[in-house]
């Protein structure tokens, strides 16, 4: 079997945004930055590719959701996984085979690891609502990063959240509300991993980071990025699409 | 002595590619056809899809999607003393063909090409014979080249035209009709069936058959299928009934089993985080009217991964229908029936796979038995080589007594390299 493959299957938007606020409290902040990323649903055509200093491997695939429950992901590359599906509805989790016309469903327990030997964990991909739910929010202050005007905000876990980081510094466009850079650090206050968004241009109607970086920062030389080629936010898709009978069927 | 047709399971994805975007045009194909045997078969279905254009594709061009992998795949087999060695060697090539025809209408057609040489091809007599028997009601299975030291087999394993129409589907041809829910023994599979050894043959076999499905929810449907036969006692229909309930998969199978009545079912849901299914079947024999007793085989399964990343599997057999006087090897290495799955009454399957790292995994498995002295050892480690090639290395040891007294050389090791394209 080949189960070390763990998708996850909230589609990845760390950074986005378009709707100017007034607010600059940065709690509202955060949450703008996170509510600007969301949509109803969903669909994204993306690729990630893990860079190693003597290797690196890419998978692309097409993504469907609808709301936090129900996701579609279609593996479009390498040849060898091309055609496979994963389908998430609620914690139930199926995977389509095509080439042996089956689907198999996966324990619960496969979603809890980091996918695919990337530098994002699970956590990072699935519980962005973290960001704002999960810590308390301080404004220190504005920076400049790549040319645009940010603000510069600490994220401390509240107590019972279940966080690893000792805290995160979260770096949001002015206009945008796009989150350009997020800083993690472990409990020894150390930086340990780098997150950048970059390659900002339209996308489904709002501008946002088509490239996002994420970087452990003790090893320079690794790094996994996930670059957008498409995204539409709020397409005509119903529950219904997210079935058993369309992983077979999706192209 | 036992005659590995060299393969074992690997459910991997689909080997996939054709990059529609990349598709040669006609003219280019014309100086591209010395490119060898993978582009001349992509120029042939470019060329086959441009000339039938006008003809069948009125609502949208015909699309024709290639794929497949060339595969080396090499076999020692040894004896417990190390002093008997003999060499396997299978070259396969397979190529995927996904046409979409219309809206609604989609042929896949895909063939298996394996050049053999070593062991069985120089001492196993009849071996040809026996490659070259199309197990189905169509004969697609040909041996085109036959010397001494070398063979080749060429086998059409997929060849149907499929209607989807909204919700329902229905499918004519040779397909893969899978009803399994659990890993290694199945049941529920009443029409494809296959040999968890027969490693290599990752797609297993499919099945000349008619079938119909009809979906009303995510995971809810209604399967019929018929597969086609020329003697009544080998004629398989049956009806799937499938339902999801309470975070669980249900299905519910009821049909005609080479002469049997067949009625069972099967679930996948989860206990927690880990991961439960089963499947459970009933085969009563018609003949003479109902008056022999009927049997039963039943599977369980779990899944689990750890925090580790370790994934582990195991599975138990109760297998009613276990024939003391057949070949004990034959049901190891090809696709046994669903009323007699395993080469005992009982069955244990134990397996644990863990991604050493990014590009390398391993795993570790067990099969054995309760009633007989069989143990059967597979490890294996894969390697992502480049992007689409990857390096297998694998072995399958059959240990204790019912191996001992029988089988010439129960030590297997196979190494494979495969591009997939």
């Amino acid at each position: 079997m080949s189960p070390l493959k763990h998708i996850t299957f909230t589609i990845i938007v760390l950074g986005l945004g378009a709707l100017p606020v007034q607010s600059q409290d940065a709690t509202a902040i955060v949450q703008k930055a996170y509510d600007n990323m969301q949509g109803e649903s969903s669909r994204a055509n993306m690729t990630m590719t893990i860079v190693r200093p003597s290797w690196k491997r890419s998978i692309a695939m097409k993504a469907w959701s609808m709301g936090e429950d129900y996701s579609l992901i279609l593996v479009t590359a390498p040849a060898r996984d091309k055609g496979s599906a994963y389908l998430k509805r609620g914690n139930e989790i199926w995977n389509w085979l095509p080439n042996i016309n089956r689907t198999i469903k996966l324990p619960p327990s496969m979603m809890s690891q980091s996918w695919m030997g990337s530098d994002f964990s699970n956590n990072d991909l699935v519980r962005e609502a973290s960001i704002v739910v999960d810590y308390n929010h301080t404004l220190l202050g504005d920076t400049t990063i790549s040319g645009y005007d940010t603000h510069k905000i600490q994220l401390e876990p509240r107590a019972t959240a279940p966080v690893v980081w000792e805290k995160v510094i979260l770096f949001v466009t002015k206009d945008e509300f796009l989150q350009l850079r997020a800083e993690f650090y472990d409990e020894n206050g150390k930086l340990v991993r780098l997150m950048e968004g970059s390659e900002i241009r339209e996308m489904g109607g709002r501008m946002l980071p088509s490239r996002m970086e994420m970087t452990p920062v003790e090893e320079k030389d690794k790094k996994t990025i996930i670059v957008y080629n498409s995204i539409e936010f709020n397409i005509n898709i119903s529950e219904r699409f997210f079935s058993i009978q369309n992983m077979k069927r999706l192209q | 002595m036992i005659t590995h047709d060299t393969n074992h399971i690997d459910p991997l994805h689909r080997i996939s590619a054709g990059n529609r975007s990349r598709r040669p045009t006609a003219e280019h194909c014309v100086h591209r056809l010395w490119h060898g045997s993978l582009n001349v078969l992509r120029c042939l279905a470019v060329i086959v899809v441009l000339w039938q254009q006008p003809v069948i594709a009125q609502e949208k061009n015909v699309d024709v999607d290639l794929s497949g992998y060339l595969k080396e795949l090499g076999q020692l087999a040894l004896d417990n003393n190390l002093a008997t060695v003999r060499y396997n060697n299978i070259i396969h090539h397979r190529l995927e063909t996904d046409w979409s025809l219309s809206r609604h209408f989609s042929f896949q057609l895909d063939m298996r090409n394996r050049l053999m040489n070593g062991y069985n091809v120089l001492y196993q007599p009849g071996y040809d014979r026996l490659l070259e028997k199309d197990q189905g009601y169509l004969d697609l299975s040909w041996v085109p080249i036959h010397t001494s030291r070398t063979l080749l087999h060429t086998q059409i394993d997929r060849m149907h035209l499929t209607y989807q129409d909204g919700d329902y589907e229905a499918a004519l041809g040779r397909q893969r009709l899978n009803w399994a829910k659990t890993f290694v023994w199945s049941p529920n599979d009443l029409f494809n069936n296959f040999a968890y050894l027969d490693f290599d043959y990752e797609e297993r076999p499919g099945t000349d058959a008619l079938s119909f499905q009809y979906s009303w929810d995510f995971a809810s449907s209604i399967h019929i299928a018929f597969q086609f036969a020329d003697r009544s006692k080998d004629l398989v229909a049956a009806i799937m009934l499938r339902e999801h309930w309470q975070t669980y998969d249900w299905q519910f199978i009821a049909g005609q089993y080479h002469n049997q009545l067949a009625l069972g079912g099967g679930w996948a849901g989860y206990i927690g985080d880990a991961g439960f299914k089963g499947e459970i079947a009933y085969f009563q024999p018609e003949a003479p009217l109902f008056r022999t007793a009927g049997r039963f085989s039943a599977t369980t399964a779990f899944d689990y991964m750890l925090s580790n990343g370790l994934y582990l599997q195991a599975e138990l057999l109760y297998n009613g229908g276990h024939d003391t006087t057949s070949d004990p090897f034959s049901s190891l290495v090809r696709p046994p029936s669903a009323d007699n799955l395993f080469i005992a009454r009982s069955g244990i399957f134990l397996n644990g796979s863990y991604q050493l790292h990014p590009l390398v995994s391993g795993s570790m498995g067990v099969i054995s038995s309760v009633d007989k002295s069989l143990f059967i050892f597979l490890p294996q480690l894969t390697f992502s080589i480049a992007e689409d090639l990857d390096f297998l290395i694998l072995s399958q040891l059959l240990k204790g007594g019912l191996f001992s007294d029988n089988i010439a050389t129960p030590n297997l090791l196979f190494m494979r390299l495969k591009w997939s394209y």
